[in-house]
């Protein structure tokens, strides 16, 4: 599979429900995540997956797969922080 | 402390104007140390379920506050009973042997039990404060207890918020939110709790915090350094861990003044992070055990929105390894709780203005399963640093109520040795009515400890939270916690010889 055909890549969060992680990051490993960091402390994983695989992957026993989503603060001279 | 604020406060509440008006309290009669009774901190529960826990568990015959008239349990009755269910705030009070008393600690081990705690009962003295107002601290406590109790028992309507006049405003002294949250008569300061920040960083040249005890991490991929290019961080550090007597000459803005900080840079000199650099920070600080982590960031959740389980997993497990997470509840009015405040294990904070009133932008409980307001703090014109070379600034936000709310939970871990889910219940059942709805304030107005001695010394079995699974807790060794230094003998003298 070229980088041309490739879906749209997205950064996920992945959350293990029954506390074995690097089990569930073995099963979301054969929907061609690519795994960026293991947090064990935490029980979170970050990585990089195929939009179009996202919904397989979410069917996935024990595991949950959520967006990696940015955080933005206002400007500092805003009014609210 | 609550009631009658308005009028009273004027005349006799913490007065610095004038003489008190009451008789002193002569020192020498007041009790010190442990009463010999316990205290046990309850998870909320059904009220049969507890009582019979403590009866079959240690044979305790439990009595409950609701059954004395208007629920105003008297020394007598506590003496005369084998204990006391304090029903309203999760205590009990409890007159056990010492078997009795070694089978309730035991169950706190025990994840299922609904004890989550037992320490002894003390006498409590505010040493620091009986020659500097400390009556009319110990008159204004009272009336709140009493308040307390008059309206949780009567089923009377929370006061209207004409009963709330205090107004604050910053003095030579102190910042408002540092008087209207106690810090200004805390002895408490934080030394030996990591508090971390995780935010745009800290300007590490500020002149206020030269000396200071700090650890830091960057999470921005690219920026090595936690160095403060926003101010955001700064500010918030400042709050919340801010120098005693800062060296700039203002008013004292900092809360948890000796505690160690953990800075956490998670987003960028335009303040801006992903999610992955945030949960790295909460790793990080949990691996390295902080006591607290503050986080004034955030995104907005719609109406009918959930939390994310990555943040939640996050939280339960630095709740199980004796972590607090507190997080700024947003900025979007009459909008729900952002992520990641929404998450059940994340306590949500909301800001208040100067007049104990909720300030308009800060979002509201909506959502449920975490998506409610747990707390309030200062949150409009908060004065506190911020990068060089302003050096010090006003802010205003929910981002700056949360810093208070970590410092002040920094307070309460040193003065009571609680971490966790226990520090989290501590900080919620101490806050002051204010007079507003649960969904706008939460459990009400985050307040400091008077600063308790721990007696007997620290550390107190602190025990691992039962959480759903989702992932098994992780157990670390008990925080290293130095003694408290006992004041040198006084020199001996040799008395003359005849």
């Amino acid at each position: 599979m070229t980088k041309k055909k490739a879906d749209e890549k997205v950064r996920v969060l992945i959350t293990s429900s029954d506390g074995n992680l690097s089990a569930a990051i073995t099963a979301l490993e054969k929907h061609g995540l690519k795994v960026h960091s293991v947090m064990d402390a935490i029980g979170v994983a970050t990585g990089e997956a195929d939009e179009s695989k996202l919904d397989a992957m979410r069917k996935t026993p024990g595991v949950t797969v959520e967006r990696e989503d940015t955080v933005q603060l206002p400007p500092p001279d805003s009014a609210i922080q | 402390m609550a009631a009658r604020r308005g009028s009273k406060r004027a005349a006799t509440s913490r007065s610095r104007n004038g003489p008190p008006v009451d008789e002193p309290v002569p020192i020498d009669s007041l009790p010190l140390g442990p009463t010999g009774r316990s205290l046990v901190v309850l998870r909320p529960g059904p009220q049969s379920e507890r009582v019979d826990t403590l009866k079959n568990l240690a044979g305790i015959r439990v009595a409950a506050s609701s059954d004395f008239e208007n629920a105003a349990v008297t020394e007598a009755d506590i003496a005369g009973a084998d204990g006391i269910l304090l029903e309203h705030i999760d205590v009990m009070i409890v007159n056990g042997d010492p078997g009795q008393i070694a089978a309730i600690r035991s169950s706190v081990a025990d994840l299922e039990s609904p004890i989550l705690s037992i320490e002894p009962e003390e006498y409590v003295i505010p040493f620091d404060f009986l020659t500097q107002g400390g009556r009319e601290y110990l008159r204004g406590y009272g009336d709140a207890v009493q308040s307390l109790m008059e309206r949780l028992m009567t089923g009377a309507p929370p006061m209207d918020q004409a009963d709330v006049e205090a107004v604050f405003s910053d003095t030579a002294a102190f910042t408002w939110g540092l008087q209207a949250t106690k810090v200004d008569g805390s002895a408490c300061t934080g030394a030996g709790i990591r508090v971390c920040v995780l935010d745009t960083g800290f300007d590490l040249l500020h002149p206020d915090f030269v000396g200071r005890s700090v650890v830091t991490q960057s999470f921005v991929p690219g920026v090595p350094t936690v160095q403060d290019g926003h101010g955001h961080g700064t500010h918030c550090i400042g709050t919340s861990c801010g120098p005693k007597t800062p060296a700039g000459g203002v008013r004292r803005y900092g809360i948890a003044h000796m505690a160690t900080i953990m800075v956490g840079k998670v987003l960028s000199d335009a303040g801006s992070g992903q999610d992955g650099w945030i949960l790295a920070g909460i790793n990080w600080a949990v691996q390295n055990k902080a006591a607290i982590i503050s986080m004034s960031l955030g995104s907005p959740v719609a109406v009918g929105g959930t939390f994310k389980a990555a943040y939640e997993s996050a939280a339960q497990a630095a709740l199980n390894a004796n972590c607090l997470i507190v997080a700024a509840a947003g900025n979007s009015a009459n909008q729900p709780v952002g992520s990641p405040a929404n998450c059940p294990s994340i306590m949500a904070v909301a800001a208040v203005d100067s007049s104990l009133q909720h300030a308009p932008f800060s979002s509201i409980g909506i959502n449920p399963s975490g998506g409610e307001v747990n707390i309030a703090a200062p949150g409009v014109n908060v004065f506190s640093s911020v990068k060089m070379p302003s050096r010090y600034t006003m802010m205003s936000g929910t981002s700056m109520a949360t810093p208070h709310v970590a410092g002040i939970a920094a307070l309460q871990a040193q003065s009571s040795g609680l971490r966790g889910q226990a520090l989290w219940n501590r900080l919620t059942s101490t806050t002051q009515n204010i007079g507003q709805t649960p969904q706008l304030i939460g459990s009400g107005l985050a307040q400091a400890p008077l600063c308790r001695l721990i007696h007997p010394p620290f550390p107190w079995p602190v025990q691992p939270i039962k959480h759903p699974p989702i992932h098994p807790p992780i157990h670390f060794p008990p925080l290293p916690i130095p003694p408290i230094p006992t004041p040198p003998p006084p020199p001996f003298r040799r008395s003359p010889q005849r």
